[in-house]
């Protein structure tokens, strides 16, 4: 019943006719595996192993067996069962079944590929890459595999409803060639559309109008430039200062799962590891892998070879390949935030989702900063924080036990890492970017607070003079009363970082004394954070957390960022959605990240209050509130005496000294009078200011969660 | 850059060529004879790009072409902008067999000259003279459209190596802070191949000189 018993063999042959004899050379080696387990990995075992196939778990405990093989520098699977077992892996236990299923006649489906030959397109596109497809093998200058090829790629860009794109013959290439597959037209068909749809969906956008067919190569692109950079700032600086992005050095890479830039023995080798692994993105990992192995050279590299270089950084061998495979496996699985890996599976490999994607920079300052951005659930406490065990140099840095220096943590953070050096390295630790007032309403508690002060000071001070330079022109008509110079100030910071200049520059050449002043206590501050983080440098993912509003972290968040990256500290990344995210997974999972010291509602208002304070716009309703909650949490303070942790600022000396003799229930009573003067019906989110999260009231009684 | 200075020991000078054309006009090819002068008629398509360089020692200087060699296919369209920047030479090739690759050369140029304004020296180039009998494009042709855009023209046979050293010398020519040496005539540059005894093709013996 099975393709792999010579029932179905004589059934393709009338397929086999139209593709002579493309048989490979490769064909009817036996291997008998010499050692230990090798025995039950003969091919006869794996041939019978996947007969007896019934279930979808058989599936899965076949891969495993198999995974258990694997020995760097040795073929993963042998090159006669390779074919039944991609299929089988790719496609399922009946993978035949369900190909019979699909196209139950070889003569009708020979006819469809004649038919689409005809009709498609590319087909004269498909003839002349077809011809030169491997052209130093001889096995792909047969007439018949020429003519079977190209049929097969006008079928599959003609039923896959997709563009044929230079590159996809590559791809076809070693397919063609499996044994137990190779002139079964069928089951080649489906081997590919297997692969493709795993591996590759980034490739396979439906054909439209006005679209660009390259669209999802492109994101590859500008995946692998920010994980480059993420991983390792120094080497993207260089690459980038020549020139030299992934468009220009990785478009064969991604157009044909790298079978267009390795030597057909390696392709087999890495598409059996990665059919094995089943891990769509695994490729984008491994073209990281060959840029991070290979920095040695790229960067001692003299400026005109580094092109050339680039296009030469083969893996000589099986074993070589091995281990920059294995050290993929270590970058997807403890180098890289698992939200990104996440997405990029399913969003970009295995199935293309535009909008998904685009998750990875659409953070108006990640993009700006050029930074990536991470989901609160990446902070969290990983049940297997230790990563995959690696073979060869790629082990993470050596064990260390860091305490960080006092300079800015409120407390102490000691970096505990239960079993030493790989629950570091798969660690993230928290910087946040907020004032110590938000900071103390409620932070993760693996984090520390960075002092960015300067930074805010000298934005505020650069906004005053814009506006006294805007009142000045204005009462000298210079500019209209109606235009909106507001709303341009929004953008403006991060435009200016876009622009790459300092935040304090703009300021005139009056105050340069002043500027010069807020130029070096802002370097002073930037030394600290970079003193705070030294332990963590490489080790730790290190990641800045902010208020979540654009507009407020564009000033010191954004600006932090950039320097940070300025100095090519690795692993560095945004929280989407700052610390209200946070909060809001720590509600749901509050053992696998700590947050302490939460005063949520305080919190809120302690970020409006700076929001109303930076001139934005705010509804009256929210003014109101956050007036409220700074006033109740202060008469709270001061009702208990010591009371509370929260870091209250003074409000005033006349409201404290009302404060003194009202209980809070007189409060209560007082934000009630007070809506009522606003005329407006408002419920409590609208008082906390922020409509997004809908939290039920903060404690006023000090913090709820304490460590 | 373009200085005129002739006494100082100039240091090496790098220039940056990028190949443009429809698919299968031959860039590959006129590449490959160029830097190892050998010829295959099936070149892997290139995919995206690919990069060689050449060093090349002229009788005053030696300069280093880096040569960026570009995926024909339409869907690469939209990288070949970011391939065009920085470059200070574009070869936009033809085929003459295929009057398509012809007519689609002015979108090339056009290509360049968003990319890149006046700030770069453009060759048109006409390849596979060696298929003389299954000709669409006549030099004439070729020509006039050269005259039009401004740019300089060539036509070349990479399968017979024909006239290839003489596009690389009219471009090494060219160059800035080449306009006075006399390198061109007296360097390694010089077309050995004109006595075509090493070329596979015989009609390329024909066509000896490269008509500029």
């Amino acid at each position: 019943m099975l393709w792999s018993c010579g029932v179905e063999r004589t059934m393709e042959t009338s397929d086999g006719a139209a593709h002579g004899g493309a048989s490979g050379s490769n064909g009817g080696v036996v291997r008998a595996e010499g050692g230990g387990s090798g025995e039950e990995m003969s091919e006869q075992w794996c041939f019978d192993r996947m007969d007896s196939m019934e279930r979808r778990d058989d599936v899965e405990n076949f891969r495993s067996v198999l995974l258990q093989h694997v020995r760097p520098g040795r073929d993963t699977l042998l090159p006669r069962v390779r074919g039944l077992v991609w299929m089988k892996l790719m496609l399922g236990y009946n993978a035949e079944e369900w190909i019979l299923e699909r196209e139950p006649s070889a003569e009708h489906f020979q006819r469809k590929a004649v038919d689409a030959e005809i009709v498609c397109p590319d087909a004269e596109q498909i003839l002349l890459d077809v011809v030169r497809t491997r052209s130093q093998d001889e096995r792909f200058q047969t007439p018949a595999i020429r003519s079977a090829m190209k049929r097969m790629l006008a079928l599959f860009c003609m039923k896959e409803n997709v563009h044929y794109i230079q590159g996809m013959n590559e791809v076809l290439a070693p397919i063609m060639l499996l044994p137990e597959v190779q002139n079964r037209p069928r089951l080649i068909y489906y081997t590919l559309q297997g692969f493709m749809r795993r591996f590759m969906s980034y490739l396979l956008l439906p054909v439209g109008k006005d679209d660009d067919s390259l669209e999802g190569v492109k994101v590859c692109f500008r995946v692998l430039d920010l994980l480059l950079r993420y991983l390792d700032p120094e080497l993207f600086h260089k690459l980038r200062s020549e020139g030299l992005t992934s468009g220009v050095f990785a478009p064969s890479w991604f157009v044909t799962s790298f079978a267009g830039w390795l030597e057909l023995d390696l392709v087999y080798h890495l598409w059996d590891h990665l059919i094995l692994e089943n891990e769509p993105s695994a490729l984008l990992f491994f073209g990281l892998s060959i840029l991070l192995k290979r920095k040695g050279s790229i960067m001692q590299a003299p400026k005109h070879h580094l092109p050339e270089l680039l296009m030469q950084m083969q893996p000589k061998d099986l074993a070589e390949l091995d281990s920059l495979w294995s050290h993929t496996r270590w970058l997807r699985t403890s180098q890289v935030p698992r939200s990104v890996v996440e997405i990029l599976s399913s969003a970009l490999c295995a199935g293309y989702a535009r909008e998904r994607v685009s998750e990875l920079w659409k953070d108006p300052i990640a993009q700006a900063v050029g930074c990536l951005v991470v989901k609160a659930s990446d902070l969290a406490i990983t049940e297997s924080a230790a990563p995959l065990t690696i073979s060869g140099s790629s082990s993470p840095p050596s064990a260390r036990k860091e305490t960080l220096p006092e300079g800015n943590a409120p407390a102490q953070v000691q970096l505990e890492s239960a079993d030493g050096t790989s629950a570091l390295a798969s660690s993230f630790f928290v910087l946040d970017c907020r004032t110590k007032a938000e900071f103390d309403c409620g932070h993760v508690a693996r984090g520390a607070l960075v002092d960015l002060r300067s930074i805010r000071n000298a934005a505020a001070e650069r906004k005053l003079q814009t506006k006294v330079k805007e009142i000045s022109a204005r009462s000298s008509g210079l500019i209209p009363r109606t235009s909106r110079p507001e709303k341009e100030s929004q953008n403006q910071d991060v435009r200016l970082l876009k622009e790459n200049r300092s935040l304090s520059s703009p300021l005139s050449a009056d105050n340069a004394a002043a500027s010069a002043a807020s130029e070096s206590s802002i370097e002073q501050e930037f030394e600290k954070v970079l003193q705070l983080i030294a332990p963590l440098r490489g080790v730790s993912h290190l990641s800045l957390c902010g208020t979540g509003n654009p507009i407020l972290d564009a000033v010191d968040l954004a600006q932090a960022a950039n320097n940070l990256l300025k100095d090519e500290v690795p692993k560095l990344s945004i929280v989407a959605g700052g610390f209200p995210e946070i909060l809001a997974y720590h509600r749901a999972n509050a053992a696998r990240l700590p947050v302490v010291d939460v005063n949520e509602s305080l919190g809120r208002a302690m970020t409006n209050k700076r929001l109303v304070e930076s001139g934005e716009q705010v509804p009256l309703s929210t003014r109101i509130g956050t007036r409220l909650e700074i006033f109740r949490a202060q008469a709270v303070k001061d009702l208990n005496g010591s009371g509370g942790s929260s870091g209250v600022p003074a409000t005033g000396a006349g409201s404290s000294a009302l404060v003194d003799q009202t209980p809070p229930i007189i409060i209560d009573k007082l934000r009630n009078a007070f809506m009522s003067l606003a005329g407006t019906r408002i419920s409590p989110q609208d008082l906390s200011g922020d409509s997004t999260a809908a939290a039920p009231a903060g404690n006023v009684n000090g913090p709820t969660t304490r460590k | 850059m373009a200085g005129v200075s002739s006494s100082a020991p100039t240091p090496l000078a790098k220039y940056k060529l990028v190949f443009l054309g429809d698919q299968s006009v031959g860039k590959t090819s006129i590449i490959t004879r160029f830097m190892y002068d050998k010829f295959d008629n099936n070149y892997q398509a290139t995919i995206g790009i690919d990069f060689l360089s050449k060093t090349m020692y002229l009788e005053d200087r030696t300069v280093r072409l880096q040569l960026w060699d570009t995926a024909g296919q339409e869907r690469f369209r939209s990288l070949i902008p970011s391939y065009i920047r920085d470059s200070s030479v574009a070869v936009v090739v033809y085929d003459v067999v295929n009057r398509a690759s012809f007519i689609n050369t002015t979108k090339w140029i056009e290509e360049v000259r968003n990319e890149r304004g006046n700030d770069v020296i453009l060759v048109l180039v006409g390849n596979k003279t060696d298929q003389t009998e299954k000709r669409q494009v006549s030099v004439e042709e070729g020509d006039a459209k050269a005259k039009e855009h401004d740019i300089m023209f060539i036509e070349t046979s990479a399968k017979a190596g024909f006239n290839v050293k003489a596009l690389f010398r009219k471009i090494a020519a060219a160059l800035p802070g080449m306009e006075n040496s006399a390198m061109a005539r007296d360097t390694d540059l010089i077309d050995v191949k004109l006595n075509a005894s090493a070329s596979t093709n015989p009609t390329a013996s024909q066509e000896s000189s490269c008509g500029c």
